[in-house]
């Protein structure tokens, strides 16, 4: 990609204050044989210079989806049915596809779930670099190498991704999405789900080290609430397409406020006494997003009538944004 | 009686190489261990340190190249006596077939519950043990959920009535609220079945929830065995204690994560395999391989500086 599009900025600098990202009632609908399935729904939220937002859900909750429209690469089946996603000046839902190229790798970097199949398995490493990083020298790459931490792989860089560990193709991935073009936001989809602990948590570090040191701002995907909580500032909870709740890190675990975020915190092994039963949630997410009212109402522990009819709207509580009918209750 | 009783065991695989002949991957090198009657035993580690393998050997879907496996004091294989319960659902039954068939194929095979009222019936009972219905029976696994499609294998496993199960990452492929499903389940079928457990997992708060006694495996060894309350609580190998830290939970903050990533297990570091990456790292490390010692609460370390440790 031609550096003076860089320079000349598709997207010129916000003025300070303003969001980098403001999603507003995004929506995303996926066509099947039955009609269409809302996998996304009425999502909105603001990202700032330099934050780390992490989305958390299970299977179907629609953060992959989310995450993927934001880079508008869904698939085809798929389409952004209403919605703003500011970015600068630009409508990221609504702007054609060319002015969405100039934007993807060089303003917006996206860390993909398994390096593995992000990579081509027949061209050497360093000539893939390359081809994202464009011309660069040996000096300017060493630098960026030796940033992720991957000083040792340097002379090694003729091989091919299968002789790499999957630590080392990842930290490869985020050389050149998070520091090659220096974009302004990264897009990170389960990045660390395929790694090792111990790997995971260099991994984690480095990802916070290079917010700290460039100011890039994240949206962090994962179902793991445990790796959730050491990245990110605010956090964001997903279920059957919509952000049932969306507050700061520490207020989602200390005060959860949805009834979908408490069971979920309550369901998670290894904080209860050893060998009891864990609590769960009854039921499932199946069909959830075609229902008239809450999605959660027919697991919901707090249900009332209101919920099964009425789609509650999201409503502050606290330092939260919350969506239940009673999320100002005691329950 | 121990339900299990391992000594010495060994895997070896020989892969061919193009230059300087074969190589070898000392994929499990010398373990030994006991898993009591009706306890459980789980052993942790990351990929690649060998206890798939372990695993594998423990059904005899891999033979060992040294060492030897007792199945409640018996050698030899004897596939009724411990069955495996592995990670992915989908790929452990086969597509094209209904549950029933799944259930119904081990009775088949070992002759048992002969007649298909008999059959039909045994097979109604081990659905309902692991919680579904019957209408599920015709189903195939295409149109199952991953947290029923885990209760199935686990139904099929215990079809045969082992006593010994082998979990390996049973929960690794399921999300959150069914992953405290298919736990809740196990400790259930444990306490009625009188069952016995190995359990497998990268999932640390997996094994914290379930095990009585930890193995903490690296590079094909056991760097650290003990009760469960033990090793979590205060883990004493640096290794160890660099895993647990780097488990991100939601009460605990990261510790310094290790540097380096696990080393080849087809040319293992001399020395102890963990010194390459060992913050406590002394020469002799590079050297002496360090002996599983007893230390004072009964636990077993495998470092030479373990004195330091406590």
């Amino acid at each position: 990609m031609p550096a003076e599009q860089k320079t000349a900025g598709a997207v010129p600098p916000a003025p300070a204050g303003a969001p980098l990202l403001s999603v507003q009632d995004l929506a995303v609908t996926f066509r099947t044989r039955g009609g269409g399935v809302p996998a996304v729904r009425e999502v909105s939220f603001d990202l700032a210079r330099g934050e780390i937002l992490g989305l958390v859900g299970e299977s179907g909750s629609g953060k992959s989806t989310l995450l993927t429209a934001l880079m508008r690469m869904l698939p085809r089946n798929a389409e952004i049915t209403s919605g703003r996603v500011g970015f600068g000046d630009a409508d990221l839902a609504s702007l054609k596809e060319d002015g969405m190229r100039r934007l993807r790798g060089d303003r917006i970097g996206l860390i993909p779930q398994r390096p593995m199949t992000s990579l081509s398995p027949s061209t050497p490493v360093g000539r893939q670099l390359r081809w994202h990083l464009g011309d660069i020298g040996d000096g300017e790459l060493r630098e960026l190498l030796t940033g992720v931490g991957l000083g040792t792989v340097l002379d090694r860089l003729d091989g091919y991704p299968f002789e790499f560990s999957g630590g080392q193709l990842q930290r490869l991935l985020i050389a050149v999405a998070a520091l090659g073009k220096q974009p302004d936001l990264l897009l990170a989809d389960e990045p660390t789900t395929t790694l090792d602990a111990t790997v995971q948590a260099q991994v984690l570090r480095l990802l916070l080290e290079l917010r700290d040191r460039t100011g890039l701002a994240m949206v962090f995907v994962t179902h793991d609430l445990g790796v959730i909580s050491q990245v990110s500032d605010r956090i964001g909870v997903m279920y059957a397409g919509l952000l049932v709740e969306l507050a700061p890190a520490r207020a989602v675990f200390e005060t959860p406020r949805h009834p979908y975020t408490r069971a979920l915190l309550e369901a998670v092994p290894g904080r209860g006494r050893r060998g009891e039963p864990l609590r769960t949630i009854p039921g499932s997410v199946t069909g959830a997003n075609r229902l008239p009212g809450c999605p959660f109402a027919p697991r919901c522990a707090a249900v009332i009538d209101r919920c099964r009819e009425e789609l509650p709207e999201a409503r502050p509580v606290g330092d939260a944004l919350v969506r239940c009918h009673r999320a100002e209750e005691e329950i | 009686m121990n339900a299990v009783t391992v000594q010495d065991l060994e895997k070896h695989y020989r892969i061919r190489s193009g230059r300087g002949g074969d190589r070898v991957v000392h994929a499990v090198d010398g373990v030994s261990f006991e898993v009591p009657e009706g306890r459980t035993l789980s052993i942790i580690g990351e990929s690649g340190c060998g206890k798939s393998t372990i695993a594998r050997m423990l059904v005899r879907l891999a033979d060992p190249t040294g060492g030897r496996i007792l199945v409640h004091g018996r050698d030899g294989v004897d596939r009724r006596a411990i069955q495996l319960v592995s990670q992915n659902p989908w790929s452990a039954l086969n597509r094209r077939k209904s549950i029933r068939h799944a259930l119904e194929q081990p009775l088949a095979v070992h002759g048992l519950h002969p007649g298909r009222a008999a059959r039909a019936a045994r097979v109604r009972e081990l659905l309902e043990l692991v919680g579904l219905t019957e209408e599920y029976l015709d189903r195939r696994p295409g149109g199952v959920s991953g947290g029923e499609l885990q209760r199935v294998t686990v139904a099929r496993a215990l079809a045969v009535e082992p006593r010994v199960l082998v979990l390996d990452e049973p929960t690794a492929s399921l999300d959150v609220s069914v992953k405290a499903l298919l736990v809740n389940l196990l400790l259930d079928l444990k306490q009625r079945l009188g069952l016995s457990y190995v359990l497998i997992t990268h999932e640390i708060d997996i094994a914290r929830h379930l095990a009585d006694d930890v193995a903490v495996m690296y590079l094909g060894r056991f760097v650290e065995t003990g009760p469960a309350e033990q090793v979590f609580t205060d883990p004493r190998h640096p290794y160890t204690r660099a895993l647990l830290a780097a488990v991100p939970g939601l009460d605990r903050r990261p510790g310094v994560p290790l540097t380096g990533e696990v080393p080849s297990a087809v040319s293992p570091p001399a020395g102890c395999r963990f010194h390459t990456r060992c913050p406590l790292a002394v020469d002799a490390c590079s050297r002496t391989e360090p002996e599983l010692r007893r230390e004072e609460d009964g636990r077993l370390v495998a470092c030479l500086r373990a004195d330091e440790l406590r």
